[in-house]
């Protein structure tokens, strides 16, 4: 079997995907070019996000450490991600419409 | 703006343009911009699938060795798929070449889920023929948002 481009770093093959997949997502959601751009920027965001995020739980995983390190490291992601949420609701003048 | 002002013609005669050719729905309508965007990534990605995977990848089979479900979604990408409904391969080299095709290992998962995310994303393309961007009435607001301006000259202070 002839396969080109066979031989490169399979990660090379996520940028054309990641492209095409959040240029025509956002090209059916939209007729406004500029908007199209901007939401195509940001789905291409997002995917790299969790697919990087995934990459490095597995990684992490994957890495021969004890289980304590584990529920650390989960305790800090939890952290991070309800800490704006805290400080918002914090503020309930900033979530009630200015008369 | 409304969505009345997007001019779809004949939805369902764009609708299946845009399956037959990603991007042809789009030119009937005279978006052409769009037409071009469509043709080039959706096309692209199954070209770059097809040629991955040295044109095996898309092939019909529905039988008691194997139901092809990957090509239920390779179809959504339309003419460019249909030969390989057409596709007479001699039953008795359908193994050996399909364990030809398997042991490339992941290049060819690689190859089929190109083609396979094409078809599905022709889907939403052709959604877009047939009844236009769907959040197509936020699109002003959206702008002004960006813009930082009112919405409107005659809203509310």
């Amino acid at each position: 079997m002839n396969l080109l481009l066979a031989d490169i770093n399979i990660n090379w093959y996520l940028p054309p995907l990641i492209l095409a997949i959040s240029l025509v997502y956002s090209a059916t959601r939209f007729e406004s070019w500029r908007l199209i751009w901007i939401y195509s920027i940001r789905w291409a965001v997002y995917i790299l996000t969790f697919l990087g995020g995934t990459y490095a739980f597995l990684y992490f995983v994957s890495l021969d450490v004890g289980f304590y390190w584990y529920v650390a490291a989960c305790g800090i992601l939890l952290i991070l991600y309800f800490r704006p949420l805290r400080g918002k609701r914090a503020d309930p003048a900033s979530s009630r419409p200015s008369s | 703006m409304s969505a009345a002002e997007i001019e779809l013609r004949n939805p369902i005669l764009a609708a299946i343009l845009a399956w037959m050719v990603p991007g042809l729905g789009h030119v009937y309508q005279g978006r052409i911009g769009k037409a071009f965007l469509f043709f080039f990534c959706v096309m692209g990605l199954f070209l770059l699938g097809t040629h991955l995977g040295s044109n095996r990848v898309v092939y019909y089979r529905w039988d008691r060795k194997e139901w092809s479900w990957p090509y239920l979604a390779q179809a959504g990408v339309g003419i460019a798929a249909v030969p390989a409904f057409f596709r007479t391969m001699d039953p008795a080299k359908w193994d050996v070449e399909l364990d030809d095709l398997h042991r490339a290992g992941k290049i060819v998962d690689i190859a089929r889920i190109f083609t396979m995310i094409a078809g599905l994303l022709n889907l939403l393309v052709i959604y877009d023929a047939f009844a236009g961007p769907a959040l197509y009435d936020e699109e002003e607001k959206l702008l002004a948002e960006l813009d930082k301006k009112p919405l409107s000259e005659d809203a509310p202070a």
